[in-house]
């Protein structure tokens, strides 16, 4: 699949970091939005005039975490169909919980890695 | 009969036979038996009684020996006895009644009354004998001697003492249950007065009793049970159930009084009351229609009601609504249609006590008859202590589930971001990248400052948990100053504007180290979630007494805690504000076990322009 825009949602500013940074190295044409936990996404998300080809979903975060962003985005009309979870949770729970989402298609745990990426793009 | 042939012979005129035939007949028909003997002992006439009574025809007997009549010994002794008599003219039987054994003619042997006459006919000496079978007296008699004595030994052998008295109060019979109970034998106390066997007052007055009766006829406990005290012999005052009837025997008026010592009785019923008074279960009974009937010390301390308040009341009353107004048609429908619903199995109920305030009971519920009554009885325990326990239990696995994920979690990723930056870093030096590596490395350093953070609060709370400490006096001024010392250092700390009001300055004993805990975190947050966008930033701080506590308040503007968060503030590992927190979202939960610790109490008040934080203790006695 051809990526062109990516959001990524943490509450983790290191991870921010760290992700801008795997995606700018892998491709620096790609666009990145950048939201610290699930409200502040939707609120970008439904100013955007198309969703994100990629949306990297941290679990634990403030305010709105993301299962509880993945319930109110999921019934959006037209959402991404590609959420990408990357957490540093890796319970068992929170696994099927997430896949359980058609739109999510893949569970990863932190650190993102190049190998991750290209499994992406590759889907 | 031969005798009449004999007098045929000798009269041969026919009114002399008539006179005869009508002395047979009359003869005939006496009903004792009459036998005629020569002087030898022959047997000269045997009237039809006679052979009714021994079974022998005329025939058989006439002309034979008397003694054929007698059992051994008299049998061979009656010749004896004849002879004698016309030796000696000593009469033995003769003109007296006596009571001798004969036998029939079947062998059987019985009691009968003989009475013996002499006469003389045409010289010769005769003797009439009058028989009257008395088998059947005998038989009647003895069997109202074995009664009697049956009688006896019943009045003998009954565990309860039978005492009768007469008029005057003389006792008559005093039976062997009562030589137990009183210690007294028979004896000694027939004859005497009745009150020797009680005690004051009774012993004066129960002449006056019986008067009082014989007078008025106005029966007080004739007829009727009562409990009474007995006096011993000995002296002792024992409890008696007592019983008295009245009895006309042959026109004389006599007593009897049926006793029971009830000592022990009383003693398991003290016992038994005991039992129930001081079980930990409330114990309650009610009637049919839900009156109570019996409440015991325990339920005093489950309702707060005293039993006068709750016997004879509705049991309704012990319950809250809706079931306060739904009981009666419980027990209503329980006996029309005898459907169980709570009976004979346990459940959990609401009660309501004397306040008002209403709590969980175990209530189990047992139908008893008593007497042709139903009664029901329920046991009822409070359980609002092991109700709360419970919810502790549950809270705290709750905590802990909640604490192992996200301690699992949060200690990782700190530690996983540390190692992707470190990657970039050497990507970085490899490349020559100064700027990216130095940024990274600053990345690093917060990761793990962020990290040790964490663990020094999850050290802390654990701590909070298990630590225990002596108490000592506090002063919220010494410890505001020096946690705003501590934290001078932190961002934007400078442009608040901080303001102190402690009008409660007096020392306050208590764990130091948990009200430090709670002090730090309340002013660390504050100035961590200051609004910087305002530029009126403030802390306000200030202390206040209340009736029965101390109150510590941390008043400021800044970014508040939003509607949606704030049930769940003072649990663990919430974290509110986005990029503004690197916390360990653990900060207000150990405040709040800490404030629990202290039988404190920590709560947020939500006000239009920040928050409010109070931190109650409470005083000292």
């Amino acid at each position: 699949m051809s990526v062109k825009l990516v959001m990524i949602i943490d509450d983790s500013e290191m991870d921010h970091f760290l992700a801008k940074y795997m995606i700018e190295e892998y491709d620096p044409s790609i666009e990145i939005i950048q939201a610290y936990d699930g409200q502040e996404a939707l609120e970008i998300l439904k100013g955007l005039s198309s969703q994100p080809d990629v949306i990297f979903l941290d679990i634990n975060m403030p305010r709105m975490n993301g299962h509880a962003f993945l319930e109110m985005y999921s019934n959006w009309e037209g959402h991404s169909e590609s959420v990408i979870m990357l957490t540093s949770s890796n319970q068992a729970q929170d696994k099927e919980k997430s896949l359980a989402y058609q739109c999510v298609k893949k569970y990863y745990v932190k650190p993102i890695t190049r190998s991750h990426l290209e499994s992406i793009v590759n889907m | 009969m031969s005798s009449k042939k004999q007098a045929n012979k000798s009269f041969k005129a026919i009114n002399v036979d008539d006179h005869y035939s009508r002395l047979e007949a009359v003869l005939n028909t006496v009903i004792d038996g009459i036998i005629t003997i020569d002087h030898l002992g022959c047997i000269q006439s045997f009237n039809r009684s006679a052979e009714r009574i021994f079974g022998y025809t005329p025939d058989e007997v006439i002309g034979q020996n008397v003694k054929m009549l007698m059992p051994a010994p008299y049998h061979d002794e009656h010749d004896g006895y004849l002879k004698n008599y016309q030796v000696t003219g000593d009469k033995k039987v003769i003109g007296n009644g006596r009571e001798v054994k004969a036998q029939r003619k079947d062998g059987s042997i019985f009691a009968m009354e003989l009475g013996v006459n002499e006469m003389t006919v045409s010289g010769e000496k005769m003797f009439v004998g009058t028989i009257r079978d008395i088998s059947d007296r005998k038989q009647a008699e003895q069997a109202l001697k074995d009664n009697q004595a049956k009688l006896q030994a019943i009045v003998d052998n009954t565990v309860d003492g039978l005492i009768t008295i007469d008029e005057k109060g003389l006792i008559e019979t005093f039976n062997r249950a009562c030589e137990r109970i009183f210690g007294y034998t028979a004896n000694q106390v027939i004859g005497k007065n009745v009150k020797v066997l009680m005690p004051a007052p009774y012993h004066k007055e129960h002449d006056g009793y019986l008067k009082n009766y014989h007078n008025t006829g106005d029966k007080k406990i004739i007829g009727t049970g009562r409990q009474v005290e007995g006096k011993k012999k000995d002296g002792s005052i024992f409890p008696l159930d007592l019983s008295v009837s009245e009895v006309n025997v042959k026109g004389r008026r006599i007593y009897s009084g049926i006793v029971r010592d009830i000592t022990e009785l009383q003693e398991t019923q003290k016992r038994l009351a005991a039992v129930l008074d001081n079980t930990v279960d409330g114990l309650i009974t009610i009637d049919e229609y839900g009156n109570v009937e019996h409440y015991n010390k325990a339920c005093e301390g489950i309702f707060g009601y005293k039993p006068e308040e709750v016997i004879g009341q509705n049991i309704k009353m012990l319950m809250p609504e809706p079931y306060h107004s739904e009981h009666d048609g419980y027990l209503k429908n329980y006996h029309e249609t005898a459907e169980k619903k709570i009976i004979g199995t346990g459940r959990e109920v609401a009660g309501q006590r004397k306040d008002g305030s209403t709590f969980p009971l175990d209530l189990s519920v047992s139908e008893v008859n008593v007497q042709g009554r139903t009664l029901y009885s329920g046991i009822v325990r409070d359980i609002s202590a092991r109700k709360e326990a419970d919810e502790k239990i549950l809270q705290a696995n709750t905590e802990l589930e909640e604490f192992s994920y996200r301690t699992s979690h949060d200690l990782r990723s700190p530690l996983v971001s540390a190692i992707g930056l470190l990657n970039i870093v050497t990507d970085a030096i490899k490349n020559d990248k100064k700027e990216l590596a130095l940024e990274s490395t600053e990345f690093v350093q917060k990761s793990l400052s962020q990290l040790e953070n964490l663990i020094k609060d999850i050290l802390q709370l654990t701590k909070t948990k298990n630590e225990l400490e002596d108490e000592e006096s506090i002063c919220f001024a010494i410890l505001a100053r020096e946690s705003l010392g501590k934290f001078k250092n932190m961002d934007n700390f400078g442009r608040l504007d901080i303001q102190q009001n402690f009008r409660f300055s007096g020392n306050l004993k208590t764990k130091k180290s948990r009200v430090v805990l709670i002090v730090e975190n309340l002013l660390s947050n504050a100035i961590k979630y200051q609004d910087v966008n305002k530029n009126n930033s403030f802390i306000k701080i200030s202390s206040y007494k209340t009736k029965n506590h101390i109150v510590l308040e941390v008043r400021d503007n800044g970014l508040g805690v939003p509607e949606a968060q704030r049930d769940n503030l003072f649990k663990m590992f919430k974290r509110f504000h986005p990029r503004t927190s690197f916390g360990s979202g653990l900060g207000l939960y150990m405040m709040k076990k800490s404030a629990d610790i202290l039988h404190g109490n920590i709560s947020y008040e939500a006000c239009s322009d920040g928050s409010v934080f109070k931190l109650e203790l409470p005083l000292s006695e």
